[in-house]
């Protein structure tokens, strides 16, 4: 009987969740849904404006909510989902400013 | 038939010794799939996983719209199903045969015994790797570049996997429609066709058929922002 909590498996595991996760954006991006779009827009915002520090994380600032959905053509709502996602699976977090800023 | 060999004489279990390969061998199940053929189709039960003896096979999910949308396509040595790993897990995704396919198969339990096997596991954790690197690379290539620059650096991916060379260049040794193409970098076919048509003006390729080969590496030049 195998036992997963070995640390190969384990290993193994992680690199599939991580696989699953970027599949699941590939679709997103190549579909072009909302979630996609917003990725795309956050990825090409991030590779023109953002600071990065020492250990390799990306900062973005003064990004308005309206603008961001604005930019990226998808509804607040959507963006909101989109956002929501996209912390949830770790790849980026918001810090909202003010009640109408993520 | 002389293409078929046992899933033992696979690449990724080279390494192992004899006893290590027979018992792989053992538990191995085998299956040509024909043209077309589903391995597996989205929302089924996840418990086998695969790996490509020869042919090659199509990962894509189907739109809301009905679109399917190309995620990748393995070849020999690939390995697919991966989601297996986890509990009561659905495939996320249509796994369908591009030509005639010999794929092995090992169920949960099996593939967990070939990972307790430490060189069989390094092969199978960098297998898994490049498929996060080749997902990761897509996803930077759409967000990034033009479909001139995405094209350029299919071809170019597509060269180092199945390149054969010669005097004249790398010829990527698949039959490859622009439909293909167009599927793997988000474009439409006739977009396709006109950027190999420049490419191939700009002496970057040539094409024979359904072969396309790279004559200059330097001037399938990526264009690095598409925003």
């Amino acid at each position: 009987m195998v036992t997963y909590n070995e640390p190969n498996i384990r290993l193994a595991g992680n690199i599939v969740d991580s696989i699953k996760t970027m599949a699941d954006l590939l679709y997103e991006i190549k579909a072009g849904t909302p979630l996609g779009n917003t990725l795309k827009t956050l990825l090409n915002l991030c590779h023109r404006d953002a600071k990065v520090s020492a250990g390799g994380v990306m900062t973005l600032t003064g990004i308005s909510f309206v603008a961001l959905a604005s930019t990226t053509d998808v509804s607040e709502y959507d963006l909101q989902k989109a956002l929501d996602y996209l912390q949830q699976r770790g790849i980026f977090t918001c810090r909202p400013a003010s009640w109408k800023e993520c | 038939m002389d293409k078929i060999r046992c899933m033992k004489e696979l690449a990724i279990f080279s390494t192992l010794d004899f006893i290590e390969r027979e018992k792989i061998g053992a538990l191995a199940g085998k299956k040509v799939y024909r043209k077309n053929e589903y391995i597996f189709r989205e929302s089924e039960p996840a418990d086998t996983i695969y790996l490509i003896k020869y042919g090659r096979v199509r990962l894509f999910k189907v739109s809301e719209g009905g679109k399917e949308i190309t995620l990748d396509i393995l070849k020999e040595d690939d390995i697919l199903g991966e989601n297996t790993f986890f509990e009561d897990a659905l495939h996320t995704m249509d796994a369908q045969a591009m030509e005639e396919t010999f794929i092995c198969s090992c169920c949960k339990e099996h593939f967990g015994l070939l990972l307790q096997n430490p060189q069989a596991a390094l092969k199978i954790i960098q297998l898994l790797g490049e498929k996060l690197n080749n997902y990761t690379e897509q996803v930077a290539s759409i967000a990034f570049r033009d479909v001139k620059g995405r094209i350029s650096a299919a071809l170019l991916r597509l060269a180092g996997e199945y390149g054969r060379t010669s005097d004249e260049g790398t010829t990527i040794d698949i039959e490859l429609t622009h439909r293909d193409l167009a599927n793997l970098v988000n474009a439409s076919r006739v977009m396709v066709t006109n950027i190999l048509i420049c490419l191939r003006q700009e002496g970057a390729i040539s094409t024979n058929g359904h072969r396309i080969t790279l004559l200059s590496r330097e001037k399938l030049a990526v264009s690095p922002e598409a925003f």
